[in-house]
């Protein structure tokens, strides 16, 4: 591990959470139904605001962009690790999809994800360890991009859940999923809130469990240290 | 359906006599009688030129201020509709960018106390008192994240709320300190001495990790 220092972690912070090229796009999209296209006309010093726009709490995106909503946000996380991972945006490979705001129309997923080595979509059957690619693409896109604005809905919500110290809330969430997408795009996300839901719980043998299933499902999966770290859990 | 921000902006530059300023927004537009006019003779930016200028500005302060990625899209577009609401209201427009972040500070002040009351959590104090755990990273979130970047966050979480915010600002965001001072509110020597705080703070933070042996 290179050699970190306050300074490097300083520098590291400056160009982290940034938006992508999508996200603004989006936004954009989204200001200007929202406020009218006038608005952001450029040069435009105001643009009226309609006094019937409706004024937009946290669920702007749901109503906006038809359900689909901001809860798809960590679909975009999860196709786009670029936001956050060790490389910059800028020099890095392009991401599957960039947006924090999802599409109006859904895009098709394609069956490779394009970003580096942090890339978390995998359409995988567990089974398989090293997550193959789909043979059909066409259809695995088109059932990817059906379902994930549901399963991020859910594994957003068992986030939420487990931080706000419900773990067991967030397992009957992270169950649903299961349930409902045994092999979805984000079951290896599934799979490590799993893991870091029972360890809040005290449910040392069952994380530990969950965690053997996901390294065999997942081997190269960057939540294995993570989930690890986070029950204390050393490496096997 | 109105949308109502409330937020008083002191402004201080190197200890020169305190403004107040009350922006009122309401849905209808209806203006507050106690909002100072504009200065005539400074230049107006565009709404859009505005927009394009502080996008990433807005949006890396509302994410380092604890909103998470799921919602940080809404509070955004809330910032913004806010700025687009009172931009004509705007006093000093070279001070646009404290004005900004005063925005973004209120906007997600709001959006941390309403997820506390979906909590149960006890109510919130005013902003700058929330907790470290608003700064946790969800699995979602960690599962992306660089390990320089869970790390910075882990010792972000050590500082308390107010000398945090100082220190996001002047070192992650890059602002001068007349500019933070002015956008929170506080006098320019508060805002100096909480910055040395919170880099001694850090930097104690990240000794005791690498002593741990985590590094």
């Amino acid at each position: 591990m290179r050699e970190l220092s306050p300074d490097a972690l300083i520098r590291a912070g400056r160009t982290a959470f940034r938006p992508e090229a999508a996200d603004r796009e989006r936004m954009l999209q989204s200001l200007t139904r929202t406020l009218g296209e006038s608005a952001l006309l450029d040069g435009s010093p105001h643009g009226g605001l309609a006094k019937s726009a409706p004024t937009p709490r946290f669920s702007v995106g749901a109503k906006l962009l038809g359900g689909v909503g901001a809860l798809a946000v960590g679909a975009a996380l999860v196709v786009a690790p670029h936001l956050w991972t060790k490389t910059t945006p800028a020099s890095g490979p392009a991401p599957v999809t960039s947006s924090i705001l999802p599409a109006a129309q859904p895009e098709p997923l394609p069956g490779a994800p394009s970003v580096g080595e942090q890339t978390s979509v995998k359409p995988a059957t567990p089974s398989v360890p090293d997550a193959p690619r789909p043979s059909t693409r066409s259809s695995i896109a088109r059932s990817s991009s059906d379902s994930l604005p549901e399963e991020v809905s859910l594994v957003s919500r068992a986030e939420q859940q487990l931080y706000a110290g419900h773990a067991e809330d967030a397992l009957k969430t992270l169950g649903e999923h299961e349930r409902r997408f045994p092999n979805g795009a984000l079951a290896e996300q599934r799979m490590a809130a799993r893991v870091q839901s029972l360890c809040t719980l005290g449910r040392t043998v069952d994380a530990r469990a969950d965690l053997t299933r996901l390294a065999r499902a997942y081997p190269r999966s960057p939540q294995l240290d993570r989930a690890r770290r986070f029950c204390g859990i050393d490496t096997p | 359906m109105s949308l109502r921000v409330d937020f008083v902006t002191d402004c201080a530059h190197a200890g020169t006599a305190l403004t107040k300023m009350t922006l009122l927004v309401t849905g209808d537009s209806e203006s507050d009688s106690r909002t100072v006019p504009r200065d005539s003779a400074t230049p107006l930016p565009s709404f859009r030129a505005v927009y394009d200028e502080y996008l990433d500005f807005v949006w890396s302060c509302t994410r380092r201020l604890g909103v998470p990625i799921d919602a940080v899209a809404d509070v955004v577009q809330e910032v913004f509709v806010v700025v687009h609401t009172r931009l004509d209201t705007l006093r000093q427009p070279a001070s646009l960018r404290s004005w900004v972040y005063g925005v973004v500070r209120r906007t997600v002040s709001t959006y941390h106390r309403r997820q506390r009351a979906k909590t149960g959590r006890e109510s919130a104090e005013p902003f700058g008192d929330h907790d470290a755990s608003d700064l946790q990273p969800s699995p979602l979130e960690l599962a992306v994240m660089s390990d320089e970047i869970q790390l910075l966050w882990r010792l972000l979480g050590a500082l308390d709320a107010r000398k945090r915010e100082v220190f996001i600002m002047a070192e992650l965001e890059e602002m001068t300190m007349p500019d933070i001072a002015e956008a929170i509110g506080i006098p320019l020597n508060t805002a100096y001495s909480r910055l040395r705080a919170a880099r001694q703070e850090f930097h104690d933070a990240f000794t005791r990790h690498s002593e741990e042996g985590r590094l």
